[in-house]
């Protein structure tokens, strides 16, 4: 859900996408940044994205990802679910109050 | 849809992974150099990178398991090391993969033939919408393809709403005369609607027209291909040629393609010409379901028309008529032998088996150091198992291979064993096409990844499930006496010897059948006795004075030919010549016999008796004064007289045969096994040929000759006094008594001979199987054996432990093939003649030989133990 949310804003190779989540996460998940490639390969697989080989902005060759309509409608069905979750979890908490 | 597409991408992953591979070194660097440009030592900051990464290795490989190919990849992997292995082992390879070709095989053989019986498509046209017509006799317990009349067959063809076409045909014999030697042809007369039923057209000329019918009888033909390769050289000029059959002339029409010969081996079609007489029910029909019609339809609904067809034309309703599929009706005469046949080679297969799961048991507990290393590495289990399955599978399929190669090479063969029906008017199994297609290949091929899954089951399971410590600490182990694999080949090779009795016991009881049947008295004396037919065209001796002198001047010449001591003639009825004629028959002054019992019905020359050596037990037998002007005389055998004269005094009395005039019988003659081998002796009543009542009866004649030496010697001078009576007369079917004999038992024979051969292929593979049993045991046991000769045991001592070892598994096998062999009997009974599936004798042979050669096996097995130097026996350790 995070690397889609990323990806929509716009392409991004996997570095990138790394230094994104780390940054906007502010440190706060400690994953393994290598753990991204695994799921990247699974969501090329599902065909929620595309790749393709482009230069970066630091002249290297990079693979560049981009979100397909598939993986956005993915995407929205994960936050609606999501929140879905995080409302009951709401609910249960503080009773009464929503 | 997903599927397709990674297979697709299959092909491309070399290019993914390396995108994978290039994509993660790129991140590391860009890593790097962020951390170096932020003024840190570039060592350091590879090493935080990796940190932050996680283990690159195993994220690549995640990254690849994505795709999914990861365990086609394993098992191609597997499958490069287990072929790189079996070619470091080349003499366990050459036996593993030998037994399994022989077994695999041998299956694949049977099932060239079931494919060609039971499963390929008949080469017609939606052969399985075809459908013959079946008769059972409610009296006579007579069952076979029904043969109707001409108006019968008319009715029949009206049947629109259940047939869409129906065709009839008759078997006919011709002398082919008239272009060099004569010859006998077998062909039929068919309706001209035969032809586009079976959805078949020349591939010369034209099939036959409905105005082919006009014009009087005959006219045109339609010649078979081999029958125009053979006597007309494959030419095309043939077309309009006219040919003579049976003295008359037929014009050729049309040649049809290969391997045509329906019904059975036929050279030539003829059209059939229909007659308004309901008295000859000569027709057999063929008959294509109408569209939407099903069998089981057709089941309920012919029934009903024909016994309405019977009752509207007065006759009497004791016969039920039903549609049969022409594919049940050819494949009936085979299925039993099939059926045997499969169970015998499942049996080998099994065997073969068992015997290469022995080899790999020996294998890899051979290998266990090196499989307990791989495990200390990380190789699980399920892992290390779907290795050595994938070993035992690479095996199945090279046997596989070799097996089919086997099947490819005798394919011809096979075939020919397909024994040739010998009734009269059933259908020869129509051959066409390739016999190696692709179900015999799929067949071996499932049976050879379904052996190699189940021979390497067990050595998988054993290996894999092995403690760890106990593969690397070896041979410390071995002083336990028995381990757990011991066992398991114990039960391997128990079970080899079980079915292996199975099978010998099998071969055992068909063998003493067939002794039996070899020491059946016939009634007559086969040595020496030459037989051969011919047919006397209606056109050229159309009444029976003419063929009454063709007879007598063809016996005289013949009987006086050197090395000829005796010679007669016998009409339709040669004992297992494959014909006859039966009808009911009454005693003057007694009951009519009820009409389910028979006579054979047999016309001979006064010699015959003589010649054929059948004894007269009272009276006298046919003389040369009772020809056609004499008062009509009959022979009847002994067990017409036992059963209407019990007390005596047939001699003289009078019998009803053809109806009036009566026959006085003058002699009583032995029985003869009439029909075939295993069939009880039938009543018979001979006629004097030149009395016989019928033409018809004097139309085909047997010659039989009894001959100084070798009877086929005399065959060329037989054929040439024939024909220096009538230079165009055929005489065909020559062949020695002892050849009929033979031929009538050639089944049993067939089927002893395969079964027996699978037994001695059986009892060998059980005995390298104890010998290996007892061997490896010594082996594992070779230190402990080394201690106990240290203590002082003696040699025979050590001996007698290892051989008992081997009698123990020999046994244990025996008693559970004994109970096998008890429910394994009633599927043979059918094939069995006067021997009982649980004959004592051949149980005890069995169990003899069995024993016998266990007791060899691991006697020469264990002789390796005493051999064994306690020094260096327990310096191993």
């Amino acid at each position: 859900m995070m690397i889609l949310q990323t990806l929509r804003r716009g392409p991004l190779h996997g570095y990138a996408i790394a230094q994104h989540i780390r940054a906007t996460s502010d440190d706060l998940l400690q994953i393994e940044e290598g753990s991204l490639y695994p799921a990247l390969q699974r969501m090329l697989r599902a065909g929620w994205l595309t790749a393709e080989w482009t230069v970066s902005p630091t002249n290297r060759r990079v693979r560049q990802y981009q979100v397909t309509s598939a993986g956005r409608q993915q995407l929205e069905r994960e936050i609606a679910s999501f929140e879905q979750m995080i409302n009951a979890i709401m609910q249960v908490l503080r009773p009464g109050e929503s | 849809m997903r599927s397709i597409f990674d297979l697709l991408n299959v092909f491309r992953r070399r290019r993914l992974y390396d995108d994978i591979s290039e994509e993660i070194r790129t991140h590391l660097a860009e890593r790097v150099e962020l951390l170096t440009a932020s003024g840190m030592d570039p060592k350091e900051a590879e090493e935080r990178a990796r940190r932050e990464f996680g283990n690159v290795t195993l994220i690549e490989e995640k990254s690849r398991a994505a795709w999914g190919w990861t365990w086609l990849e394993r098992i191609a992997q597997d499958v490069r090391y287990a072929l790189r292995s079996l070619r470091r082992s080349p003499t366990f390879a050459v036996a593993a993969v030998a037994s399994l070709a022989l077994g695999i095989g041998a299956n694949s053989a049977v099932f060239t033939v079931v494919n060609a019986v039971l499963l390929r498509p008949l080469p017609y046209r939606d052969a399985d919408r075809l459908v013959t017509f079946w008769e059972t006799s409610r009296e006579m317990g007579f069952s076979g393809l029904s043969a109707v009349c001409d108006p019968d067959f008319v009715e029949w063809r009206r049947q629109k709403q259940l047939f869409s076409e129906v065709a009839a045909f008759r078997g006919k014999t011709s002398n082919f005369t008239g272009a060099g030697i004569p010859e006998r042809l077998i062909g039929s007369e068919v309706s001209p609607s035969l032809f586009p039923l079976l959805g078949l057209s020349p591939i010369l000329g034209r099939g036959f027209v409905e105005d082919d019918l006009r014009g009087g009888r005959g006219g045109v033909v339609v010649l078979s291909h081999a029958f125009w390769v053979r006597r007309f050289n494959s030419s095309s000029s043939v077309l309009g040629q006219a040919i003579t059959l049976d003295e008359q002339a037929f014009t050729v029409i049309g040649v049809m393609p290969e391997e045509f010969d329906f019904p059975n081996r036929a050279a030539f079609w003829t059209p059939l010409v229909l007659s308004g007489d309901c008295s000859n029910s000569f027709d057999q029909m063929l008959a294509r379901l109408g569209p939407g019609v099903t069998l089981d339809r057709a089941r309920v609904e012919v029934p009903d028309f024909a016994s309405r067809l019977d009752r509207e034309r007065g006759r009497p309703g004791n016969r039920a008529i039903a549609p049969m599929p022409l594919r049940d009706v050819i494949a009936s005469r085979m299925a039993p032998t099939l059926l045997l046949l499969s169970g015998a080679v499942g049996l080998v297969l099994i065997i073969a088996c068992a015997n290469v799961a022995n080899l790999l048991l020996a294998r890899t507990a051979a290998r266990r150091q090196e499989l307990g290393m791989r495990r200390a590495l990380g190789a699980t289990t399920l892992r290390l198992a779907t290795q050595l399955l994938t070993e035992s599978v690479c095996l199945g399929v090279l046997g596989g291979l070799v097996g089919v190669g086997l099947v490819y090479v005798l394919r011809k063969p096979l075939i020919a064993l397909v024994p040739e029906s010998t009734t009269p008017g059933s259908f020869s199994l129509p051959l066409g096409g390739p016999l190696l297609d692709w179900r015999v290949v799929g067949f071996t091929f499932c049976v050879a990844f379904a052996a190699g899954l189940f021979f390497g089951l067990a050595p998988a399971l054993s290996t894999a499930g092995s403690h760890l410590v106990y593969g690397l600490k070896g041979s410390a182990a071995r002083l336990g006496g028995k381990s757990r694999s011991y066992g398991l080949r114990g039960i391997l090779v128990a079970s080899e010897v079980a079915l292996t009795m199975v099978l010998l016991l099998a071969a055992g009881l068909l063998l003493k059948s067939l002794i039996q049947l070899n020491n059946i008295s016939h009634g007559f004396e086969p040595q020496r006795l030459l037989t051969q037919n011919l047919e006397l065209p209606d056109t050229r001796y159309p009444d029976s004075a003419a063929r009454i002198r063709f007879h007598d001047s063809v016996l005289d010449r013949v009987l006086a030919l050197p090395g000829v001591s005796a010679a007669g003639t016998i009409g339709f009825g040669l004992p297992y010549g494959g014909s006859g004629i039966r009808g009911d028959f009454s005693v003057e002054g007694q009951a009519p016999l009820p009409g389910n019992i028979m006579v054979a019905k047999l016309v001979v020359s006064p010699g015959y008796f003589r010649a054929m050596q059948i004894p007269l037990v009272h009276g006298r037998s046919f003389e040369a004064i009772d020809d056609s002007h004499a008062p009509p005389v009959a022979v009847i055998s002994e067990s017409v007289e036992r059963r209407f004269w019990p007390a005596g005094g047939a001699i003289g009395a009078r019998i009803d045969v053809f109806g009036a005039p009566l026959c006085t019988v003058v002699g009583v003659a032995g029985n003869v096994k009439e029909m075939g081998l295993t069939a009880a002796p039938e009543m018979a009543v001979y006629l004097p040929y030149a009395q016989s009542p019928r033409p018809f009866l004097q139309s085909f004649m047997t010659i039989v000759v009894r001959t100084d030496g070798d009877p086929m010697r005399v065959s060329n001078s037989i054929r040439k006094a024939v024909q220096s009576v009538d230079s165009e007369m055929p005489v065909f079917d020559v062949a020695s008594m002892e050849q009929l004999v033979a031929k009538s038992k050639s089944e049993p024979r067939l089927n002893t001979a395969v079964v027996t051969s699978f037994g001695v292929l059986a009892i060998l593979l059980a005995t390298v199987g104890i010998y290996g049993v007892v061997a490896y045991s010594v082996a594992q046991r070779s230190s402990e054996i080394g201690i106990r000769i240290a203590l002082g045991a003696q040699y025979g001592e050590v001996l007698r432990m290892m051989v008992l070892q081997g009698l123990r598994v020999t046994v244990c096998g025996l008693a559970v093939g004994m109970l096998a062999t008890l429910a394994a009997g009633k599927a043979l009974a059918s094939h069995l003649y006067q021997v009982k599936a649980d004959d004592p004798a051949a149980i005890a042979a069995v169990v003899a030989l069995l024993l016998a050669s266990s007791l060899i096996a691991s006697y020469a097995a264990a002789r390796r133990a005493v051999r064994i130097d306690p020094v260096t026996a327990l310096r191993a350790e």
